[in-house]
């Protein structure tokens, strides 16, 4: 073999060594910390470490639509069920082809109101405004050129009376104490600019309105893998960063927000695929810039039901999606790169998006073409190489079973035997198979940026069980 | 190498199986907690319930033995701290009555756990702090050991442990105690959000008035956090603060939020004074957030001068100034004249404004 190439190699693999290492270190460290957080959460609960109130500030609920007819009303028949005494719903049609804004209207007998609109973050122009009361919670449908989601949801800013607001997606379905639940880390810390919940995929659970009365893992094994990828993300790396407040994603599906500090800091990007990363990373930059003090916070008590992809197809939409939303993110923010003034957000947050989720199809790329260059020049131990896979693949798997138990767990959820089996072998799966499925849905991503950076591509939706 | 890349994989895989097995000992010890716990509580109900039946001979010594020996265990304290508080929420009012002079009977060994307590974490002392909230009889001007303790256990305190703190000291309904443990929390550097302070004095269990007094009258002692929350609480209550409010008011060195505050004491509180005033500020430069506020408070003071300042603010570049002036007009009553003319003025955000908070109403 070439020294040449015998150099290459060697460098590689200890790239890859340390690669993995940090890596593993990293879920390692997640999984336990999440673990610790979340029981030390479930005793405080028992024995009354919380701030319980009887009425806490009121929010507007901002929900985004386009094309979600077949959604909607049950969204918004859930959010009019929640515990909670006072906020108000804005929908916000974003230029709909299909019937949104007319099943919205009819449903809750919405009636058109000459409402001016105090412009003070960038959106396209409103057609038209509808209202309606149902009891003491004001609906409001907004309807709106299309503009995207950033845009929509900075209409529903500029639309909104309150001083918190929530986002979510018009497919999601919020637990009926989930208001009360994201609002109460706001009691314990006043310099709390954004929270975010936690998300769940609605397809595993039965529910009478915004109570779940039953969990199933799904059939789908699409579904099926995202339920155990989701319980890791969420209920692991989250916490961690959550630790030092360097959360850098609150999911679009489920957050709370300043509204104050938001208009400050410009609203939302309405040219970008990650308008809910990038507007957490932009309150990062811009409390830090202006030595505002601010923490950005994660609450797992906080649920949220939102809908996974169902199909394949769907699915790598979605994950092309989130990855180009993080190219864009990452690149428009590089300014925390390597940066002192921004702290563990630089040094742990970031360079974790950048190592393990920015450069991943990268570094996944090199080693596929390393592997092939080794096993040319004969310099690949095969066997060695499989039992590394595979004892990567039971090491991942073996932390998002713990992930998953711990929810299952601290959320007092009833499963049955048939799905203890079932979600075992879901995380092996997704260890061994899915991981490396959307690794390729993220190079395919990378490969077809400038094609696809303005695309946010549909997803087909069904109705939700009520 | 492929040793040492072995021991690595080998090493974290050891680890991440003692994580699995850690979990599925914790979920384990955490279930049995919990029946032990629901086991305590059923064990407690029955014993208190056996102890209402002769209590106005009081509580037994047996059973005051059997607290102070057994509640020193949290998990047994939280499934007698269920026991009571099911009981407590019994609609039978004579039971309710029984239970309050049970608890009066437990009264000194539960200040003994208290103490025993305050040596404890700041998790169980909060829990301990919740109980102790919940149980305490209220003993107004009455001097008590209690309040010495619950004080102890603000030093090293979580923000629930003093939240549970402050309910105690609300339940307790003595002033003085009350104020000296909010004096107490300033000196040790604590702030409380001031929601949770404003809506909890207003449960204070003693005499309301008596307390705003004092708090009022040393108000200079807290913070501007705590500040506003009396500001809040002397709102709330019935009592006639508004000289010295409007003086307060008269002042132009107030920040922002304690003006906002003291301008919202003015509508609950109506004081001809403190109108002209309100008009005079919406007439001057003052920032637009307290413009925001004096629009939707001078719909408390109806006459013609406010009506003439609220018209004018219709024309404000502010929505929300806007918003509220519309509002208030509304609220005090505009005459076919005011409305004709602002519907036929030449100002198109005044017009479009007045004409939203109309068709609002309509819709209602």
């Amino acid at each position: 073999m070439p020294k040449i190439i015998e150099a290459i190699l060697a460098v590689v693999s200890s790239f890859f060594t340390l690669y993995i290492i940090l890596y593993t270190t990293y879920l390692l460290m997640s999984v336990l910390i999440g673990a610790m957080q979340l029981y030390t959460r479930e005793r405080m609960m028992q024995v009354r470490n919380e701030l319980k109130h009887d009425y806490y500030m009121p929010i507007s609920i901002l929900v985004p639509a386009h094309n979600e007819e077949v959604t909607i009303v049950d969204s918004i028949r859930s959010l009019l069920d929640l515990d909670y005494k006072l906020y108000e719903i804005i929908v916000v049609d974003d230029g709909s082809t299909d019937n949104t804004a007319k099943v919205v209207v009819d449903t809750f007998k919405l009636r058109k109101v000459d409402r001016p609109i105090h412009r003070r973050v960038k959106c396209k122009d409103v057609k038209a405004i509808y209202e309606v009361k149902v009891g003491k919670i004001l609906v409001t449908l907004i309807t709106k050129e299309n503009g995207g989601k950033g845009d929509a949801l900075n209409m529903g800013i500029n639309a909104s009376q309150y001083p918190y607001f929530l986002c979510m997606d018009a497919d999601s379905v919020l637990q009926t104490d989930s208001l009360e639940k994201i609002m109460q880390p706001l009691m314990a810390d006043d310099n709390i600019v954004a929270i975010g919940g936690l998300i769940h995929v609605a397809q595993s659970v039965e529910r009478q309105g915004g109570e779940i009365t039953g969990y199933h893992l799904p059939r789908n094994v699409i579904i099926s893998m995202q339920v155990v990828e989701y319980d890791r993300s969420f209920l692991a790396s989250r916490i961690l960063m959550d630790g030092y407040n360097g959360n850098l994603i609150i999911s679009g599906a489920f957050g709370l927000f300043k509204k104050a500090t938001v208009i400050a800091a410009g609203g939302y990007d309405t040219n970008t695929l990650g308008e809910d990363m990038e507007l957490v990373v932009k309150l990062h930059v811009f409390c830090r810039n202006n030595n505002i003090p601010y923490s950005i916070r994660y609450e797992p008590n906080a649920c949220c039901w939102s809908q996974a992809p169902t199909s394949f197809g769907d699915l790598m939409k979605q994950r092309r999606r989130w990855y180009l939303g993080l190219v864009q993110c990452m690149t428009k923010y590089r300014v925390i790169f390597a940066n002192p003034r921004f702290g563990l957000v630089s040094f742990v947050s970031y360079l974790y998006y950048m190592l393990f989720e920015l450069a991943s199809p990268v570094i996944e790329c090199i080693g596929i073409i390393t592997t092939f260059i080794a096993f040319f020049f004969g310099a690949l131990n095969g066997k060695f190489m499989l039992q590394f896979l595979l004892m990567y693949s039971v090491y991942g798997a073996m932390l998002t079973i713990t992930a998953f138990f711990q929810r299952v767990f601290t959320q007092n959820m009833k499963i049955y035997p048939m799905d203890v089996v079932r979600a075992v072998f879901m995380c092996f799966l997704e260890s061994v198979f899915f991981r490396y499925v959307l690794s390729f849905g993220r190079m395919a991503a990378l490969v077809g940026y400038r094609r696809n950076k303005n695309n946010w591509g549909t997803i087909k939706r069904v109705k939700q069980s009520s | 190498m492929h040793l040492t890349i072995d021991l690595i994989i080998y090493g974290y895989l050891l680890v991440c199986v003692l994580l699995v097995l850690f979990n599925v000992f914790y979920i384990f010890y955490s279930q049995a907690l919990k029946n032990a716990i629901a086991k305590h509580a059923i064990e407690w109900e029955r014993a208190i319930k056996d102890e209402l039946t002769h209590i106005d001979d009081g509580v037994s010594g047996e059973h005051l033995s059997l607290i102070q020996k057994k509640i020193v265990n949290t998990n047994a304290f939280l499934g007698y701290s269920r026991a009571v508080e099911g009981i407590l929420g019994s609609s039978d009012e004579k039971v309710r009555t029984g239970m309050r002079k049970y608890l009066d009977g437990c009264e000194s060994q539960y200040h003994r756990i208290a103490r025993i307590y305050s040596r404890r974490d700041t998790m169980d002392k909060a829990f301990a702090a919740y109980f102790i909230s919940m149980t305490t009889r209220c003993y107004k001007e009455e001097e008590s050991p209690i309040y010495r303790i619950m004080m102890d256990y603000a030093e090293d305190s979580s923000v629930y442990c003093r939240e549970n703190l402050l309910k105690a000291f609300y339940a307790f309904g003595n002033c003085q105690a009350l104020f000296n443990f909010m004096v107490m929390q300033k000196d040790l550097g604590f702030t409380h959000h001031k929601k949770l302070l404003s809506d909890g004095l207003m449960t204070f269990k003693g005499d309301k008035e008596k307390l705003a007094e004092l708090l009022w009258d040393n108000r200079s002692r807290f913070s501007v956090n705590t500040q506003l929350a009396i500001i809040a609480f002397i709102t709330g209550i019935q009592a006639d603060y508004r000289e010295s409010v409007f003086a307060e008011l008269e002042r132009d060195d107030h920040d922002e939020e304690t003006a906002i505050a003291y301008i919202r004491y003015f509508r609950r509180h109506k004081y001809e004074p403190a109108g002209e005033r309100l008009r005079e500020i919406m007439e001057s430069d003052a920032d637009t957030n307290i413009k925001i506020v004096v629009a939707s408070v001078l719909s408390a003071y109806p006459c013609r001068e406010s009506i003439d300042v609220l018209k004018k603010s219709l024309g404000s570049s502010n929505w929300y100034v806007r918003f509220n002036s519309a509002n208030s007009l509304l609220d005090i009553g505009l005459s076919k004249e005011d409305e004709k003319s602002i519907l036929d003025g030449k100002d198109r955000y005044a017009r479009d404004m007045l004409i939203y908070a109309m068709e609002k109403r309509e819709g209602a």
